[in-house]
């Protein structure tokens, strides 16, 4: 499977977090994949549902987020209901998303414990539906 | 008694007043003697009650010899029953008794003078009748006195007599017999018996001017009063002579001439050898009286007092026995005084008794004073015993002021009970933080009037409160977690950490005392801290990665690095893992210490997690040569539980033993379960943990010495949170260790594992092969 023009939507809350956003989007871009992005779940929701990419990735910081609301409204929208997305965080707060999220679509990566070819490597696998 | 009844046969008057009666016998047996008398008793007939006034003693003028006829004489005294006698006619019936009286005439005798007065002439008569009817040659002399010739009776008779006796002699007084015409007649019969009958007081004359002219009193014959009046009875002499007090009458010069049957028992001495010698009371003198005493003795009784006092005596036999003696002058009818009497009561049982019960006295009184002296000891030693007491109590009341002191001034709240709760102490700490004023408060029950909840405002019941416990259980409590809240007065509540402890006396429970604290502060601050490191980890952690990402990008990047650049860029992803790790686990401890954990609740194959887990760390088991031996039993079951907790558990312990087993050492791992536990065991032959450190394995920050400078990367955090996860799953760990030969530890962990619980956060999982 090639994911070249696979579309992920990078949703990263943290604006000063470039030295992130900027290795992520260049890792994706190096892996083939078509990346958008957006600076916080509003806009990030507006991307979504208009580009309708093949995964979001959503970086979220606990507990303080409304990206969690993003993701909310995202499952409400017949497109979004079955949008892959991923979680990343940097600190796991699995009480708080299990909440708005079933397990099903419950997939998150602590961003800490993770290189990037390893959230590559999930990316790759969430989108060819193996996990 | 002798009592029959007479007739009366004749009345005649004898003389002025005089009056004669004769009673016929007619074959009637009554025998007398010349000389005695009878008791005549009148009937109711008579006009006089037959009772003992109603009788007299009347002398029997007539001789034994005249068997027909019973003569009596008597004045007229107008009397009920003279009267009565007076006015009987010749035939009426009267009773009499008797025959009566000692003096009669004596059976040998030389000669016997007869004293008479008045009608005392009767009886003597009727002894002259008796003498000359039997022609006894014996010399009789009667000096008879009356007042005029006019009340003598039987002048005619007495002159007839000195016809037919020529052995009798009649002397005849008109007017008074004076103590001088008696000696005058008696001057020539000191050694004749003599006979005194008469009024009292001319009897009394007559026996003292006898006496003291010389006559033995034992020839003196007379009818005292007692004996005359009381017939029936025993005589005053024979009275005395069976007294039950001993008696013996002396003269005036202190000769005895009496004694009676007493004080010949009580002295020993017999009658007729003390009254025929010229013996004094000296031979009964004991010697314990000096002259002096015998000297008062005499000048008193010589004054005619009576002296009376106890006396110790001699007896014959030399003993000595106590009286109580009572000696009185005897004195004449001129009052003058010619003897004494002396009256002695054997007092010597009573003094026997006495000495005897004065011994009791004293040895009791002896027993007294030893116990009073041991009372008295012991009132000393009471004293002394209170002393004591006194300054206990003033040190119990300093040490009181003490601890009443300290207990007002902690900061902690004091509360005491009895048994049933209620309360009976309480500090102001504990004041303060109720807001109940102690008045308020003590004897009512702690748990009514302070209600305890749990951290969500759920009532906690009394039986689960420590202080209830405390009381039924005997077991102290001490609570640290976050449970217990107190309800103020104004209903707001506070957290408290609490030990309730039972108060015991003699074994048993009597109350609980339980100090507590306010920890609302402790709580915020532990959870600021809790929230800093929190929030601190989180910053901390967003560096770390983006040098983690970054130093990926460069590594994989085209630009073709030398392989001096690509070490150093290992070396940077080295420190920074190491960084990464280190806040990672300063975040789990902070997470464990909220107490905020998730757990999940789902099966897994936990031998694939041990695999993935020493899977990871193959560069570090290969690089140091170590012999990695698992051993795995076949029969593990899938277990339920939080997977990630467990990886966390079972990494640091297996990291841990890779990192402190130097090169060429091996480790084994043991899976095995013995139904209800799944059983981990790694064991390995490193540098083992130093004896006097293994019990702080387990607590925060602390790394062993042997250690630290092997290994400058441990954090000392490792253990302390697989032993936290432990608690907080339910399961269980320990370890043997040795120094330089290794440790092993022994983890157990619940098949069924522990129920899910809904928390906050998750524990961050090290060191998978991510990066």
């Amino acid at each position: 499977m090639t994911f070249e023009n696979k579309k992920i939507l990078v949703v990263e809350e943290v604006e000063d977090e470039a030295g992130l956003r900027t290795a992520l989007h260049e890792k994706l871009s190096d892996e083939g994949f078509s990346v958008l992005e957006a600076r916080d779940g509003e806009e990030g929701l507006e991307v979504a549902l208009r580009n309708h990419p093949d995964l979001i990735l959503l970086d979220i910081i606990m507990p303080h987020t409304n990206g969690l609301k993003m993701l909310k409204k995202l499952r409400e929208d017949t497109w979004g209901r079955t949008a892959k997305v991923i979680i990343l965080t940097n600190l796991g707060n699995s009480g708080s998303i299990a909440n708005v999220m079933d397990s099903e679509t419950f997939d998150y990566i602590i961003k800490s414990d993770a290189n990037m070819t390893y959230i590559v490597q999930k990316i790759k696998d969430k989108l060819r539906g193996t996990k | 008694m002798n009592r029959i009844t007479l007739p009366i046969i004749s009345k005649k008057i004898v003389a002025l007043n005089t009056l004669q009666v004769s009673f016929g016998l007619n074959g009637v047996k009554f025998d007398f003697q010349a000389g005695q008398y009878i008791r005549v008793v009148l009937p109711k007939l008579l006009g006089t009650p037959d009772a003992s006034d109603s009788g007299r003693e009347l002398s029997i003028v007539s001789s034994p010899n005249n068997k027909k006829e019973l003569t009596v004489v008597f004045r007229l005294s107008g009397s009920k029953f003279k009267n009565a006698i007076a006015l009987a006619k010749v035939g009426d019936n009267v009773f009499v008794e008797g025959p009566y009286g000692q003096m009669v005439l004596p059976k040998n005798f030389d000669s016997i003078v007869f004293v008479a007065g008045g009608t005392g002439i009767a009886q003597f008569m009727s002894m002259i009748n008796y003498a000359t009817e039997n022609k006894l040659p014996n010399k009789i002399k009667l000096i008879y006195a009356n007042k005029s010739n006019e009340t003598a009776t039987y002048l005619p008779a007495l002159e007839t007599l000195l016809e037919q006796n020529s052995s009798f002699i009649l002397e005849k007084i008109f007017g008074t017999l004076t103590p001088e015409i008696l000696k005058q007649y008696t001057a020539q019969d000191v050694g004749a018996a003599f006979y005194v009958s008469g009024p009292g007081a001319m009897s009394d004359t007559v026996i003292d001017t006898l006496v003291s002219s010389g006559v033995s009193e034992q020839r003196i014959h007379f009818e005292d009063v007692i004996t005359r009046l009381y017939p029936n009875r025993v005589s005053l002499s024979s009275m005395i002579d069976r007294s039950a007090e001993g008696v013996f009458i002396t003269d005036l010069h202190g000769v005895i001439r009496y004694v009676n049957r007493e004080w010949e028992r009580i002295s020993g001495w017999a009658s007729e050898e003390v009254v025929a010698g010229k013996f004094t009371p000296r031979i009964i003198r004991s010697g314990k009286y000096g002259k002096e005493f015998y000297e008062d003795f005499w000048t008193r009784i010589l004054n005619g007092e009576t002296f009376h006092k106890d006396f110790v005596n001699k007896r014959r036999d030399g003993n000595l026995y106590s009286v109580d003696e009572i000696t009185m002058p005897l004195r004449n009818a001129a009052g003058d005084i010619f003897g004494f009497i002396t009256f002695q009561r054997d007092i010597s049982e009573r003094v026997a008794l006495q000495e005897k019960m004065e011994s009791l006295v004293a040895n009791r009184t002896e027993e007294l004073n030893k116990r009073i002296g041991e009372l008295n000891d012991v009132r000393v030693a009471t004293f002394n015993l209170l002393d004591d007491l006194e300054n206990d109590r003033a040190e119990l009341s300093l040490g009181k002021a003490k601890d009443e002191a300290l207990l007002e001034s902690l900061g902690d709240g004091v509360i005491a009970t009895d048994l049933n709760g209620r309360i009976i102490l309480m500090n102001k700490a504990a004041q303060t933080m109720f807001g109940w004023h102690p008045e308020a408060m003590v004897g009512k029950s702690l748990f009514d009037t302070v209600p305890v909840e749990d951290e969500k405002g759920k009532l906690i019941s009394r039986e689960e409160q420590p202080m209830q416990r405390a009381l039924t259980t005997t077991t102290t409590t001490t609570t640290t977690g976050p449970t217990y809240h107190y309800v103020r007065k104004d209903k707001t509540k506070f957290p408290v950490a609490i030990v309730a402890s039972p108060v015991m006396l003699d074994n048993k429970v009597v109350g609980a005392v339980e100090v507590f604290r306010d920890i609302s502060e402790e709580q915020r601050v532990d959870r600021a801290k809790t929230e800093f490191v929190s929030l601190a980890s989180h910053q901390l952690r967003t560096p770390p990665t983006i040098i983690k990402w970054n130093t990926e990008l460069l590594k994989n990047s085209k630009n073709n690095l030398d392989k001096r650049e690509m070490k150093m860029i290992d070396e940077i992803n080295i420190a920074n893992e190491r960084m990464i790790r280190l806040v990672g686990s300063l975040l789990n401890v902070s997470r464990l210490e909220l107490g905020t954990i998730d757990i999940k609740f789902q099966s897994m194959n936990i031998t694939k997690i041990v695999d993935e887990i020493i899977f990871e760390l193959t560069s570090d088991i290969s690089v140091r040569n170590i012999e990695m031996k698992k051993n795995y039993s076949n029969n593990i079951p899938d277990l339920t539980g939080d997977s990630d907790l467990y990886s966390i558990i079972f990494q640091n312990l297996i990291t841990n033993a890779v990192k402190y087993t130097p090169s060429r050492g091996r480790i084994e791992v043991t899976l095995s379960a013995d139904g209800q536990n799944f059983l981990f065991n790694v064991r390995d032959n490193g540098y083992g943990i130093p004896k006097d450190q293994q019990k702080y394995v387990f607590t925060k920050l602390f790394r062993a010495d042997n250690v630290k400078a092997i290994d400058t990367d441990g954090t000392g955090l490792g253990l302390y949170i697989a032993k936290s996860v432990l608690d907080l799953v339910g399961g269980s760990i320990r370890f043997e260790s040795e120094e330089k030969k290794g440790t092993t530890f022994y983890v157990e962990l619940p098949i069924k594992g522990v129920k899910a619980r809904g928390g906050s956060t998750k524990l961050v999982t090290n060191n998978f092969l991510r990066s």
